[in-house]
C-alpha cells in the first residue's frame, strides 16, 4: 500500500521520536539526577519534568534536528565514561553548575569537571553541541542564557571509587576496633570517676589481708592527678598531725574557691577523711549542709579519737569564727579538733601555715 | 592523760582483742573510781555487752546513753537509739526496735535530727528497712522507700554506706556496690577465700542479705547470714550481732 507524503512523514518522525526518545533516557538514566532535565516527548530534547516547551520558544529546535542527534552525543560520551574504560576504572563525573556550563545541556556542563580516578585527564567532548534554551522546572537545571543565576543550583554529585568504598568499610572496622578498645580502657576510668562523686577509693589488696595497724587503712591513693578527687593519707599517726598538712582533697574544676559550693564540698570530703581516718570510731556528721553546730561528734569508739571535730577554711577570720560557735556552743576550745582546708584542697590538721 | 581518759582506750583496746570481761571490768574500776563515763563509755560498754550476748545490760548502757545526750546540746537527737534497738531486737522486742529506730529516720526527714552518718542517715534507714523486710511490713516498707529516695535527692548517697540505699531501691546491683567499695574483694570473698572481715565489709554483706529476702531468696539470705555470722567479730558492729540472732532464730 503506497503511503502519501503526509503519513510518511509523519511516521518518520514518530520513529525518530522513537529513537530520540531512547536515547535520551538512557543518557539521562546514567547520569541519576533528580533535577537532570527529562527529554520532552515532542522534541527529544531535555527538559524538565513539568516544564512546557514548544517550538515556538525554541530557535532551531526541531525533530529529527541533526544538532539535536549532536546533542546526544556528549550524553553517550557521558555514559561511556563515566561508567569505565577498558581498565574498569569507575570515573567520576560531576555535573557542574557554575554559570559558563550553560547553554549546553551534554557538552561541556557534563564534562567540565569528569576526572577519572587515576590522575587521568579531563576527558573533553569531540564537538560542541549547539547551545539550547530550556525552560526550568522550579529549583531546577538551567541553561537559559537569561537566568544564568540558576547555575549555582546544580548539585555536585561525586560517586565513589570501588577504592574508597573499600577503604571506608576497613576503615570503618578498624576505628569501630579501636573505638571498642578505647571505650574498653575508658569505661574502667569512667566507672571509677563514677564512684563516690568523683572520688576514687582504691583499697589495695594487702590491707585486707593484714589487720588494721593504723587509722589510714581505709584511707584512698590518688588514682588520676589534676582529675579525681582523692584523699592522700599521711604515713603518721594522728598525735604527730598537729600544725601539719596531713591530706588533700582536689575539688572538680568548676568549683570556685571561695565559694558555697566549694565550702560544702570540702566540708564533705573533710568530713570523709576523718571517717575513714578513724574507722573504729562511729561519727554522727551534720546532715544537711549549713546547718548550724559541730561538724563532727564522735558518739562511740576509743576515747582517744577527739570527740568534735569542725571543718574550716584555712584563714585567719575562720579562726576568730570557731572562737566564737565554740564560745555560743558551750564546747571547751581544746575539745575542738579542726580540719582546715586551702583554696587548693590541702587538709591541715588545725589551722596550719 | 589522766587515769580516767587512759582507762577508756585501754578498755577499747582489751574489746578489740576479744578480752570484753576485762574491758567491762576496766569500765567498772573507773566508776568506782568516782570517775564519770561519758555517753561514748556508756554506748561502748554497751557494745560491750552485745558481744557477751548479755542485751538487756547493753540496753540499760544504752539508754544511759541516750539520756546523757538529751542533757546535752545535742537533745533529742537519738544518737545511740540505732544499737538500743539492735539490742531491743535481739530481745525479740521488734516493734519497740522498730519504734527506736523509726525515730531516727523521721526525725532525718523532719529536721528534728540534724547529725547522722555521713551519707545523711543512710544507717538508720537501713535498720528500718532490715525490720520491715523481715517484719513483712508493707507499710513500714513503703515508708522506708520514701525516706529512701529522699535521701538519693537531698542526702549524700554516693558515700558508703549509701551505695546500700541504691541497692535496696534497686538501683544499683550488689555487684556494683560492692565492687565500688571493695575493688572486687567481695567476688574473692564469694569465691570463698579466705581474709579477715572487715567493718564494711560485715555492713554491705548483711544487707545483701536483706536484699536478697526482700527479693524473695530466703535461702540465699540465710546463706549470706551465715557467711556474716562466721566473719570474725570487729568490736561495735551491729550487723554481725544481728546476723547472729537470724541464726539463732532459726
Amino acid at each position: 500500500m503506497a503511503l502519501d507524503r503526509r503519513t510518511t512523514r509523519r511516521l518518520v518522525q514518530a520513529l525518530l521520536h522513537a529513537k530520540n526518545k531512547m536515547n535520551g533516557r538512557d543518557a539521562l538514566d546514567n547520569v541519576a539526577q533528580t533535577s537532570m532535565p527529562t527529554r520532552d516527548r515532542a522534541y527529544g530534547a531535555p527538559m524538565y519534568a513539568g516544564a512546557r516547551f514548544s517550538s515556538a520558544s525554541q530557535p532551531g529546535v526541531a525533530a529529527g534536528d541533526k544538532a539535536a542527534d549532536q546533542s546526544h552525543r556528549p550524553i553517550l560520551a557521558l555514559r561511556q565514561h563515566q561508567f569505565g574504560d577498558s581498565r574498569g576504572l569507575l570515573f567520576t563525573g560531576e555535573v557542574a553548575d557554575t554559570a559558563k556550563d550553560r547553554g549546553n545541556l551534554a557538552g561541556e556542563a557534563l564534562h567540565q569537571n569528569m576526572s577519572p580516578v587515576g590522575g587521568h585527564s579531563s576527558v573533553r567532548p569531540a564537538a560542541q553541541p549547539t547551545a539550547r534554551e530550556y525552560r526550568p522546572s522550579d529549583g531546577g537545571l538551567y541553561w537559559s542564557k537569561e537566568a544564568t543565576h540558576r547555575g549555582s543550583n546544580l548539585p555536585r554529585v561525586r560517586y565513589p571509587t570501588s577504592g574508597e568504598i573499600w577503604w571506608e568499610f576497613l576503615g570503618g572496622i578498624g576505628k569501630g576496633v579501636a573505638q571498642t578498645l578505647a571505650d574498653i580502657g575508658a569505661e574502667e576510668t569512667k566507672y571509677r570517676q563514677a564512684m563516690v562523686d568523683g572520688i576514687y577509693i582504691d583499697t589495695p589488696y594487702t590491707d585486707l589481708f593484714d589487720p588494721p595497724t593504723s587509722p589510714w587503712d581505709n584511707a584512698g591513693r590518688e588514682i588520676a592527678p589534676g582529675i579525681m578527687a582523692t584523699t592522700k593519707p599521711v604515713k603518721q599517726k594522728p598525735k604527730t598531725w598537729y600544725d601539719k598538712k596531713i591530706g588533700k582533697v582536689e575539688p572538680p574544676k568548676h568549683l570556685i574557691p571561695g565559694t558555697t559550693r566549694h565550702g560544702d564540698y570540702m566540708h564533705e570530703h573533710g568530713a570523709r577523711f576523718v571517717t575513714d581516718s578513724f574507722p573504729e570510731a562511729k561519727f554522727d556528721v551534720r546532715v544537711k549542709p549549713g546547718q548550724k553546730g559541730i561538724d563532727l561528734t564522735r558518739i562511740a569508739g576509743p576515747d582517744h579519737i577527739d570527740k568534735y571535730w569542725e571543718i574550716k577554711t584555712n584563714k585567719p577570720h575562720s579562726q576568730r569564727e570557731l572562737k566564737r560557735q565554740i564560745q555560743r556552743w558551750g564546747y571547751d576550745e581544746p575539745s575542738v579538733r579542726v580540719i582546715a582546708y586551702d583554696e587548693y584542697g590541702n587538709l591541715y590538721d588545725g589551722f596550719g601555715r | 592523760m589522766d587515769s580516767a581518759a587512759k582507762l577508756g582506750p585501754a578498755a577499747w583496746a582489751l574489746a578489740e582483742r576479744g578480752k570484753y570481761q576485762q574491758a567491762l571490768d576496766l569500765y567498772d574500776e573507773a566508776k568506782a573510781r568516782g570517775f564519770e563515763l561519758t555517753a561514748g563509755d556508756h554506748a561502748n560498754r554497751g557494745a560491750i555487752l552485745l558481744c557477751l550476748e548479755k542485751y538487756e545490760e547493753a540496753l540499760a548502757q544504752f539508754r544511759a546513753a541516750t539520756e546523757l545526750e538529751d542533757k546535752s546540746d545535742r537533745k533529742g537527737e537519738g544518737a545511740y537509739l540505732d544499737s538500743q534497738g539492735v539490742a531491743q531486737w535481739l530481745m525479740g522486742r521488734h516493734r519497740e526496735a522498730v519504734v527506736a529506730w523509726r525515730y531516727r529516720v523521721s526525725g532525718i526527714m523532719t529536721g528534728k535530727v540534724q547529725y547522722a552518718d555521713l551519707p545523711g542517715g543512710a544507717s538508720d534507714g537501713l535498720l528500718l528497712w532490715y525490720a520491715a523486710v523481715t517484719l513483712k511490713d508493707h507499710d513500714l516498707l513503703n515508708y522506708t522507700m520514701d525516706f529512701f529516695r529522699k535521701l538519693t535527692i537531698f542526702g549524700r548517697p554516693s558515700y558508703w554506706p549509701g551505695p546500700l540505699v541504691e541497692l535496696a531501691l534497686g538501683e544499683k546491683s550488689p555487684e556494683a556496690v560492692f565492687h565500688e567499695h571493695f575493688h572486687n574483694a567481695w567476688l574473692r570473698w564469694l569465691l570463698g577465700m579466705n581474709y579477715p572481715r572487715r567493718k564494711d565489709l560485715a555492713f554491705g554483706t548483711f544487707y545483701y542479705a536483706v536484699k536478697l529476702r526482700a527479693d524473695g531468696q530466703e535461702r540465699d539470705c540465710r546463706e549470706m547470714m551465715t557467711r556474716v555470722a562466721k566473719m570474725k567479730n570487729r568490736f561495735g558492729e551491729v550487723q554481725w550481732h544481728l546476723a547472729r540472732g537470724e541464726l539463732s532464730r532459726a
